[in-house]
């Protein structure tokens, strides 16, 4: 075995500075510097995304220097939420909202709007320093956040998706969507939700009876019925209570698309997160659930994915993973959802921000370790 | 990172899917489930019967169906036919699990199950049945003396079925549970229809008393801890239901309770004080799962 031969002059320019995009109190950033630390690098330099926003020549002075330079979730930060949203509304030439109760779910066309505007100018910020190496690309990031346009995107590339059965205008509409595709059950998912946010879970049978299981959570108060985010499972069976759950979701731009059956362990099924470095497939976990979403933070059991998957579905769910990272090329992590069974594996999500994922390892390498060294290697 | 065990057991034995494309192997400790997929061209009786065609059919001693075709829709009395259909040659059968389905594949209540009285009476011999879901499920009086486990798992359990219990005839009986579920998905009964089942199928031999996933836990448990057969049981299980310091009281203060080996109360509604009571009894209790009042409502632990 030879080893790499590496000129001391090579190895000085390789850049060493991580400048981070992010929401400093949050777990990504942690995890973040513990993995540089562990690592012997120096610690990431964090610019606050509210910070940014407010000003964004911070950013540049930043870049000066030789660097890598990543962007993460602005994630729940309420002050990022509201100007995004403001800036959305602004753009879209319509009044700002009142503020949002804890855990209500509005992320509206606006609110998308605020980010693809921050993201482009981002992107725009970027281009002026090219000596500036960037781990993911802010208009990919914003792709994948946009679900439908995601989805859309990968089916376009021939990457196996969950077929769309397109935007739900409410609740007659969505039952004419199924009739037209001859179809009982399907997803509702919000347009631009993350994770379990606002999805439904929808049957139908012909003895007259539907349910639809989800993490919305529909409140009646005096001001009309709003929806909240919640991290129990509802089930509503009851028509009108579907029906203003489906309709309110409409509002708020969602989709429908067919139910993908997920393979079943023990009492539950699964489905396996994947993320992807540099175009290839590196941490996976199956995530079992006995209850009807298996996202990560609704409690549900982690397993190794190897312990579940045939030697078919495996290499399927590589081969379909490493073609989503495909369809994403300047991005170089990306998490993925996928249902992978009898040798063949679909998307159900690309996730632009999908590498949180504490305590999951790779070749003895945690995510943040790992897509640092494959990025700089 | 936990690493979770994920495989469960029937009969003592690991549940397996069948494979049509895989030899069956009925000599090891393996229980064979069959199941259709969503949307299956199949029929549940032709994959039987295909099971069947691969299998030593005089060592077939236990077998699980899950997914028949649409359970939502249509019936287990196809399966239920080809079963009793088959039934003098299979000699060894002993366990039979019915309905064994997940959520994701239907859910408990909307399982469409069927009538069970011609199971029973083609196999005498069987010693552990298992139910899933109580849509449509029905039963006249029998009578069966090698029953020895008996479970109906449910949302919502209705009345007539349990009458017909009552009016059976089970000696053998160790192991009775009944998922009683809520009265949104069929529950009908109280207390006075259970107190007869006890005094119905409680004969000497009964090890497992279970009155799981009910709504009237409390008043259960209050009748309960005055029966002096309570006594005479290794575990009585109230889990899965609505139980809170009312019933647990009760049970604490019963004689009887304390002679049990094990008192299942998981997913409960019992204050942090009453539940320290509790694990200072003679028994095992468990109480895992505690729940939270919604807005002052309870919920069993699976109803629809």
């Amino acid at each position: 075995m030879t080893g790499r031969v590496t000129s001391p002059l090579e190895n000085k320019a390789l850049p060493s500075r991580l400048v981070l995009l992010g929401v400093a109190s949050g777990k990504r950033i942690r995890l973040t510097q513990q993995a540089r630390s562990a690592a012997g690098l120096p610690p990431a330099e964090v610019l606050e995304w509210r910070d940014w926003l407010a000003a964004p020549e911070r950013l540049s002075s930043m870049l000066e220097q030789p660097c890598v330079f990543k962007v993460d979730s602005p994630g729940d930060d309420p002050a990022v939420q509201a100007r995004l949203l403001a800036e959305g509304c602004i753009a879209e030439g319509i009044a700002v909202p009142g503020p949002l109760e804890h855990g209500e779910i509005a992320v509206s066309g606006a609110w998308f709007k605020g980010l693809e505007r921050a993201l482009q100018s981002l992107e725009q910020q970027l281009a002026t320093a090219p000596h500036v190496r960037v781990m993911n690309a802010p208009r990919e990031a914003l792709l994948m956040t946009d679900k439908l346009a995601c989805q859309q995107h990968l089916a376009k590339h021939d990457v196996p998706v969950a077929q769309v059965l397109g935007i739900v205008e409410g609740y007659d509409h969505f039952q004419s969507l199924l009739d037209q595709h001859d179809l009982d059950r399907a997803f509702i998912k919000t347009r631009y939700g993350s994770s379990a946010s606002g999805v439904v879970a929808y049957r139908r049978n012909r003895r007259g009876g539907e349910q639809a299981t989800t993490s919305a959570q529909l409140v009646h108060g005096s001001n009309g019925t709003r929806l909240y985010n919640c991290k129990r499972m509802s089930r509503y069976h009851h028509g009108t209570d579907v029906r203003s759950l489906v309709d309110l979701l409409a509002r708020q731009q969602a989709y429908a698309e067919a139910w993908l059956p997920k393979p079943r362990a023990g009492n539950g099924h699964y489905d396996i997160r994947v993320l992807t470095l540099g175009g290839q497939p590196a941490h996976r976990v199956a995530r079992i659930g006995t209850r009807m979403m298996t996202n990560l933070h609704l409690d549900n059991r982690r397993a190794a994915a190897d312990s579940l998957l045939d030697a078919a579905s495996s290499a399927a769910l590589e081969r379909v993973a490493r073609q989503t990272a495909q369809a994403f090329p300047a991005s170089h992590v990306i998490g993925m959802d996928l249902v992978a069974q009898r040798g063949e594996a679909h998307v159900l999500e690309a996730n632009a921000f999908g590498d949180l994922l504490p305590g999951l390892l790779w070749q003895e390498q945690d995510t943040y370790t790992a897509q640092w060294k494959s990025f700089t290697q | 990172m936990t690493i979770s065990e994920s495989t469960e057991t029937f009969f003592n034995k690991t549940v397996t899917a069948y494979d049509p494309a895989s030899p069956v192997d009925l000599s090891g400790d393996k229980v064979y489930r069959l199941s259709l997929e969503y949307d299956d061209e199949r029929k549940m009786s032709e994959l039987f019967e295909q099971f069947l065609q691969s299998a030593d059919k005089s060592k077939l001693d236990s077998l699980v169906i899950g997914m028949w075709g649409e359970p939502y829709e249509e019936s287990a009395n196809d399966i239920i036919a080809a079963l009793v259909a088959r039934a003098p040659e299979l000699p060894a059968l002993r366990a039979l699990f019915i309905g064994d389905m997940t959520y994701e594949e239907c859910e408990i209540s909307w399982i469409v199950q069927g009538d069970y009285t011609p199971l029973l009476k083609a196999f005498p011999k069987l010693e552990e049945l298992r139910i899933r879901g109580a849509q449509d499920l029905s039963l006249q009086p029998v009578t069966h003396t090698a029953l020895r486990k008996l479970t109906i798992e449910s949302g919502g359990l209705p009345s007539e079925v349990v009458e017909a219990l009552i009016a059976s005839s089970l000696p053998a009986l160790e192991h009775l549970e009944l998922w009683l579920g809520s009265d949104e998905y069929g529950f009908d009964g109280d207390v006075g229809l259970y107190r007869r089942v006890l005094g119905a199928l409680a004969g000497p031999s009964l090890r497992y008393l279970g009155l799981r996933d009910s709504e009237i836990s409390d008043e259960l448990a209050q009748w309960l801890a005055g029966e002096e057969v309570v006594g005479r049981l290794h575990t009585l299980d109230l889990s899965l239901g609505t139980l809170g310091d009312e019933g647990a009281r009760a049970l604490l203060d019963s004689p009887h309770v304390r002679k049990l080996q094990r008192l299942d109360l998981s997913h409960h509604y019992i204050s942090p004080a009453l539940q320290q009571q509790l694990k200072a009894l003679a028994p095992e209790v468990v109480l895992e799962d505690a729940q939270d009042e919604d807005d002052g409502s309870r919920y069993v632990a699976v109803g629809e």
